[in-house]
């Protein structure tokens, strides 16, 4: 293919007033791409307008090249996609479930059953076939949602939170997947709200909160670009108030306040000189612990998030 | 046409499974269940009973009703759910998928306009009718067939509302017992804007069902012909099913 994957110029959408997603502009090649941002954030809407379910208010979306829009079938040749609410057929046992959407690709009888089963063997469900969905947990109609997904192998899989409510070993054989599936010259759009889930198949992000685009990118180039952000730092000790006056003194953080006599938040531009300082006067006793915000990178997501929603 | 076969079955298979068909046959029924009544209580002719008063009835109130059970649900319920996104987000057009859920619920309907007939049939065999058979079975089809063309017609109605409208219920109540039953059996030239007209003028000239005893037909001045019946109730359907291939682009899937 040699079309971006997806492209998307001024992708806009309102319901009523409400702004589901505003002025996107992106374009995503091979790969592995995380889709990221809080509940709200514009996530399914994203999905929703690649797949031509709802209008755009403004923009456009190509795919491959070709123009999506509300009945635009054709495309779904080159398209799989799992939706993020729970599937709704639930009196369907799951062959029967995913030999109609087969035959919806045009497959015979026959041919449908043997590619629904391919695809439930593709995602360690073979032992499921004959399982009502209803009866099933979540998390195995997470899983056949992905299956349903895959039922065509196509070059695009749009997958809206595939991974809410399955469980670890299950987490991991639907990521290992995807990782896979990517390596073999495919594009995955994977959506969550957790970065932890995404960032073990991709460092490539697209951030999105309140409908926008917050940042996009490669996950060390987002860490870039949030060193310039204020960060945060906790200390707990005794007779904090001496260190809290040197250090607004020092000019090494913008921001203080106390949170009970032995906690002090600090807030500053400068977290790597902040530390130092801070190891210091740990060094001289004034200190019993110390905490920042950079424990792992879901933190630089929320710091991100925060700062858009400041 | 496997993708169409495929819906139709599904689509039949999820109007007509498990109890979901009691309530709609229980509603065919109560013309038969009335009829037992009648002929238990009174000395009258079956035939004529039947012809008279529970076809009528079968009419006016049975199509309806069973219309806005089994037809009504097709999309408005998948649209509900949101699960009409697996349905559209295949490489078929939506009208394909549309005429595919239409025609699975259609058949749906088969057993229960077959139960709204087979019963006063058979009921009128039980209490020994004069008539004979031929002319029972004459009438049962006639029967049959104008259900199973009104059913088309207004079962198209209800897809299209199903797609359209946010409140199907409220709208196929308007349109199916209001514009349809209702206005149809009201006297003057209103009633010709209204689907039962053209029934009923197919009920007179196919079963030989006269305004009657029961008024419910109304004092149709004008009976029109078998052609224009036939032009008015299979011109609506495929108008109602464009009409909800035109709506299922305009609406978005939430």
């Amino acid at each position: 293919m040699n079309s971006a994957a997806i492209r998307c110029e001024n992708l806009s959408r309102w319901y009523g007033e409400v702004q589901g997603l505003a002025g996107l502009t992106i374009t995503l090649q091979q790969g592995v791409i995380g889709l990221l941002g809080p509940n709200g954030s514009g996530k399914s809407t994203l999905m929703r307008l690649l797949t031509g379910q709802i209008h755009a208010s403004r923009g456009w979306v190509e795919i491959f090249g070709q123009r999506m829009f509300p009945g635009q079938h054709q495309l779904f040749r080159q398209i799989g996609y799992a939706p993020g609410e729970d599937v709704h057929f639930e009196t369907s046992i799951a062959l029967d479930y995913l030999s109609l959407l087969a035959a919806l690709g045009g497959d015979g009888p026959g041919a449908a059953k043997k590619r629904a089963e391919r695809a439930l063997e593709k995602l360690g469900m073979e032992d499921k076939r004959q399982v009502q969905l209803q009866a099933m947990s979540k998390g195995m109609r997470q899983r056949i949602k992905v299956a349903q997904a895959l039922l065509f192998e196509p070059p695009l899989l749009l997958l809206d939170e595939p991974l809410n409510g399955m469980d670890p070993i299950s987490r991991r054989h639907t990521l290992d997947f995807v990782k896979a599936w990517a390596a073999q010259g495919n594009t995955v759009l994977l959506a969550s709200h957790v970065l932890h889930e995404v960032e073990g198949v991709t460092d490539h992000m697209l951030l999105l909160h309140h409908g926008r685009l917050l940042a996009e990118g490669r996950l060390h180039e987002i860490r870039e670009l949030i060193d310039s952000k204020p960060r945060q730092a906790t200390v707990y000790g005794k007779e904090l108030r001496p260190l809290a006056a040197q250090l607004l003194a020092e000019e090494l953080v913008i921001g203080l306040s106390f949170v009970g006599e032995d906690c002090l938040q600090l807030d500053t531009q400068n977290l790597p000189a902040l530390l130092a300082r801070l190891q210091q006067a740990g060094a001289e006793g004034q200190l019993h612990s110390l905490e920042t915000d950079d424990r792992e990178l879901e933190i630089i997501y929320d710091l991100l998030v925060g700062e858009a929603a400041r | 046409m496997n993708s169409l076969f495929a819906l139709i079955r599904f689509s039949f298979g999820r109007r007509a499974a498990g109890m979901r068909l009691l309530g709609p046959i229980v509603i065919a029924l109560l013309p038969t269940l009335m009829m037992a009544l009648v002929l238990m209580e009174k000395s009258m002719d079956a035939f004529d009973l039947y012809r008279s008063f529970m076809v009528p009835a079968t009419l006016y109130f049975v199509l309806p009703l069973v219309c806005m059970f089994i037809m009504l649900p097709v999309l408005s319920e998948l649209y509900e759910k949101g699960a009409i996104g697996y349905l559209f987000t295949r490489p078929q057009p939506r009208w394909k998928v549309l005429t595919g859920l239409y025609c699975g619920a259609l058949l749906a309907t088969l057993p229960v306009f077959l139960a709204s007939v087979l019963g006063p049939i058979l009921i009128g065999f039980s209490f020994s009718s004069p008539t004979p058979w031929n002319k029972w079975i004459g009438l049962g089809l006639g029967v049959f067939a104008l259900l199973f063309l009104a059913g088309m017609a207004y079962g198209a109605i209800c897809l299209f509302l199903g797609v359209k409208t946010k409140r199907p219920i409220l709208w196929a109540f308007i349109w199916l017992v209001g514009l349809g039953s209702t206005m149809g059996s009201l006297p003057g030239d209103g009633q010709q804007y209204s689907l039962h007209y053209y029934l009923i003028s197919l009920a007179y000239r196919w079963c030989g069902i006269t305004a009657s005893k029961t008024d419910l037909f109304g004092p149709l001045e004008t009976i029109a012909p078998v052609w224009l019946c036939l032009l008015v109730l299979l011109g609506m359907t495929a108008l109602m099913l464009l009409a909800s291939s035109w709506a299922a682009k305009k609406r978005d899937i939430l």
